[in-house]
């Protein structure tokens, strides 16, 4: 009985999604400058990270393929001071989660312009993907396992984006094709535990972080549940940081975030 | 005892000697510490060999054998080269670290060389991954990310069998083509038309054709020139003779100006380029009719190249329109309409794009709705056979399209329509007798699966009915693998087993998730309405009872 519930909420969250893409394709609108009160975009606490002041402030990032807008997103033209104008896309946290967790106030993602990411996401999220990608710019990377035709389909545009269409599970995979990375973004159900914990010791390098959304009951419960690092042997290798609860939009959910083989201070 | 290490990169294989051990010993957490300084590091491994792949295809070949945990030619080459000599009957000396025990069982059994993968060799790994690019002296910087990336990428598509052929991003791009190029013809027409008309208005009342006009303004040039011996051509141009007659009497009598030289070869440049236009319009036509009929021939076969294509490129490609449920199909284009209708609780639209396909057209005003349901059934069955069927063959949309037209007629006349299972069976028949192959093995399980999905909508045929909500589903959900090496029956099997004890009405069980989402949907909707921004709508009174009725003679045929 509960495949069927599952099936059927699947079923209705394709179905909404697809509306969503499809009513936003193609189109992409271009924000006057006046709108955002005269072009005011200002670096937030994340590097490579942007807020768009004006009527309502948007978090954005510094679009990789300029002029192109993925889902219907808003792209902002700023003037830069040599004449030249830089284009900004907005980063939507209703549709990403990550974006979601700067929004409810996460202190730190680690994902900086030149770093390298590993995206693990059983539904990879092309939004988030994307983001993440223009956030570490063309000296960084980001690794995507997932089971995904869509970011292949992005991979092509976007040079710096590495997509291994493979289970996160199975690890052993893809080891000749991802190295070794400074941020690990886990998208994952947590019903396999190791998979996060064994895609870390392999590839996330010591000092790494690692962010990762799950349900907020696996890491605040008591009972010897889905958290993937409660009972890990190594466990202090794990250093939890922090648990940003994504309350408005997202209930029951939370991102976690944490080091490993954190430098002793 | 001396260790070794295998390391796979993107760029070939690399073979490490670890001789610092003894002074470390097995300990991970001094291995840890070590790892981190390339210097300390270096002194610890050290580079023995390093193999790099010799192309593209080479290194895919690779992947996919590490991948699979067996152990290719080319790398037993390089361990035996590289590796001292095992004698037949003494034990080894030496052990190799491998990163997946799969794959050091393999290599053990064909090279008799003993491996372990465990902690203290993970840790080791981590180091020679973090370090990579620095033992390697011929890799400059950006080397290995470009392998990574390539291999990534070759890998991927592999996996998703990419096939260039049947890239749908054509189809899109030219539809959109297409729409430009008409708007663009026909404000360049208009130019002409003006343009001409200073110098012979008479001819725009005459000739009405946009490329016609054009053709001939580029023919009659100078009005004043025209004369009887110009009228053959006309003749053969215009196709009329009693038109070329009026257009000679009109250039006698005509009230415009006359041009110089100069200005009636810019007019007849212009007119030559809008000629040009048009025909390459009819040319990209064509184009756009052939790529569907590679990438989505029974949606073509049943709703036509144009729909087909501007369904496709709305949706966004062509899995995204195999992915939509039916009722999305029918109205995808009046999103408007319909979340207008959401919002302020009205009649939601009952066709959108669907409804410039020729049925919607033929039928009566109060069966518009229902043909636009049906068709936009049919629609999705056929895309997804496009989608998913690795065989190219439109006998499904043939008989889908039959299955329409019979429809059509059960509506004007009452003609009993055709059982549908019955008309599958003749369509799986073209189909074999097309050559394709029918096979249990999991290559074509998708391919049967989708076609035993025609058979499901009447009751019988218990075993396949696993098969197929198997494949809807896992086509739905999106968490399975596109890998079709992979039968995704057996958990899946047992989720519809289950599906099925719970409703013990077997002909219900298939149909199960799109009945109820279009239930859902009706329950929004209180009654039906026209759709399509273009249309100034009478509503239509149908209640939704009458509705489900229908929807029960449908399921029933």
């Amino acid at each position: 009985m509960r495949s069927i519930l599952t099936a059927q909420q699947n079923l209705a969250r394709l179905y909404s999604r697809q509306m969503c893409t499809s009513t936003y394709a193609q189109s992409s609108t271009r924000i006057s400058s006046s709108s955002v009160q005269r072009g005011l975009v200002v670096p937030y606490r994340f590097e490579g990270v942007f807020i768009a002041k004006g009527k309502e402030d948007f978090i954005c990032t510094r679009n990789l393929v300029p002029g192109e807008a993925l889902y219907g997103e808003e792209l902002i033209f700023v003037q830069n001071e040599g004449g030249t104008e830089v284009e900004y896309r907005v980063w939507n946290p209703l549709m990403s989660n990550l974006a979601n967790a700067i929004m409810c106030g996460v202190t730190n993602i680690w994902v900086k312009p030149g770093s390298r990411i590993l995206y693990l996401g059983d539904d990879v999220c092309q939004i988030t993907l994307s983001h993440l990608s223009d956030l570490v710019g063309l000296d960084g990377l980001v690794y995507v396992v997932g089971l995904s035709d869509v970011a292949v389909k992005m991979a092509e545009k976007r040079p710096n984006v590495i997509t291994v269409f493979q289970k996160p599970s199975c690890i052993g995979k893809y080891r000749m094709v991802v190295g070794m990375v400074d941020v690990i973004y886990a998208d994952i159900h947590s019903d396999e535990v190791h998979t996060i914990t064994s895609n870390i010791i392999y590839y996330l390098r010591a000092g790494g972080h690692y962010l990762v959304y799950t349900r907020a009951s696996n890491i605040y419960s008591t009972t010897r549940g889905k958290d993937p690092f409660a009972y890990h042997h190594r466990q202090k290798e794990f250093t939890p940081i922090e648990a940003v609860m994504l309350e408005p939009i997202d209930r029951e959910y939370a991102m976690a975030v944490g080091g490993f083989r954190m430098p002793e201070e | 005892m001396s260790l070794y290490l295998l390391y796979e990169s993107a760029s070939g294989y690399a073979l490490f000697n670890c001789h610092g051990i003894d002074e470390i010993g097995q300990n991970t957490e001094a291995v840890r510490n070590s790892v981190e300084d390339l210097t300390r590091f270096g002194k610890v491994v050290q580079l023995v060999g390093f193999n790099p792949f010799d192309s593209a295809l080479d290194a895919l070949n690779q992947i996919n054998a590490v991948s699979e945990g067996q152990m290719t030619d080319e790398l037993q080459n390089f361990l035996e080269a590289n590796l001292p000599k095992v004698k037949e009957t003494k034990k080894a000396k030496f052990s190799l670290g491998v990163a997946e025990p799969k794959l050091g069982s393999h290599i053990l059994e064909v090279t008799k060389i003993p491996c372990q993968s465990n902690e203290f060799v993970l840790e080791l790994l981590r180091g020679v991954r973090l370090h990579i690019d620095r033992f390697i002296e011929n890799l400059k910087p950006g080397d290995l990310e470009k392998a990574q990336l390539g291999l990534g990428h070759s890998y991927s598509r592999a996996k998703v069998k990419f096939n260039v052929n049947r890239v749908d991003n054509m189809v899109i791009q030219a539809i959109f083509l297409l729409d430009t190029l008409d708007k663009d013809v026909n404000s360049f027409s208009m130019r002409v038309r003006e343009w001409y008309s200073w110098h012979f208005p008479e001819l725009v009342k005459i000739v009405n054709d946009n490329y016609l006009y054009a053709k001939v303004a580029k023919y009659v040039d100078n009005k004043s020139e025209l004369s009887e011996d110009k009228l053959p051509g006309l003749i053969d141009l215009v196709g009329d003779e009693d038109k070329a007659k009026e257009i000679v009497e009109a250039a006698k009598a005509s009230m415009g100006q006359d041009l110089s030289p100069v200005d009636l070869i810019n007019v007849k440049l212009f007119a030559q380029r809008v000629m040009d236009l048009a025909e390459y319009r009819k040319k990209l036509y064509d184009y756009l009719v052939a790529k569907m009929s590679d990438i989505a021939p029974n949606l073509a076969a049943l709703i036509g190249e144009v729909v087909g294509a501007r369904l496709i490129s709305h949706a966004g490609s062509l899995t995204n329109l195999a992915k939509c449920p039916s009722s999305t199909l029918q109205i995808l284009g009046a999103e408007k309409a319909l979340f207008r209708a959401l919002k302020t609780r009205g009649n939601t639209p009952k066709y959108g794009l669907i409804f410039h396909s020729s049925f919607i057209g033929r039928a009566s005003a109060r069966n518009k709705g229902r043909m636009a349901r049906y068709l936009a059934n049919k629609c999705s069955i056929a895309s997804r056979i496009d989608c998913f069927l690795d065989k190219n063959t439109t006998a499904f949309g043939d008989k889908l399209r039959e299955q329409v037209e019979e429809r059509l007629d059960f509506y004007d006349k009452g003609v009993a329509p055709r059982k549908n299972i019955d008309v599958m069976k003749v369509a799986i028949g073209n189909v074999d007798n097309e050559g394709v192959e029918v096979d249990v093995n999991g290559a074509t399980a998708k391919s049967s699966a989708k076609k035993s999905k025609k058979k499901k909508s009447s009751e019988m045929d218990v075993e396949e009915l696993p098969v197929e909500p198997s494949a809807k589903k896992s086509k739905k959900k999106k968490s399975t693998e596109m890998d079709v090496d992979e039968i995704p029956t057996e958990p899946s099997a047992k989720k519809s087993k289950k599906k099925k004890s719970a409703e013990m009405d077997v002909d219900e069980a298939p149909t199960e998730p799109s009945v109820k989402k279009s239930k859902k949907s009706k329950s929004k909707v209180d009654s039906v309405a026209n759709g399509e921004e273009k249309q100034t709508a009478v509503t239509n009174g149908d209640g939704t009872g009458k509705k489900k009725k229908s929807r029960k003679s449908v399921q029933d045929s």
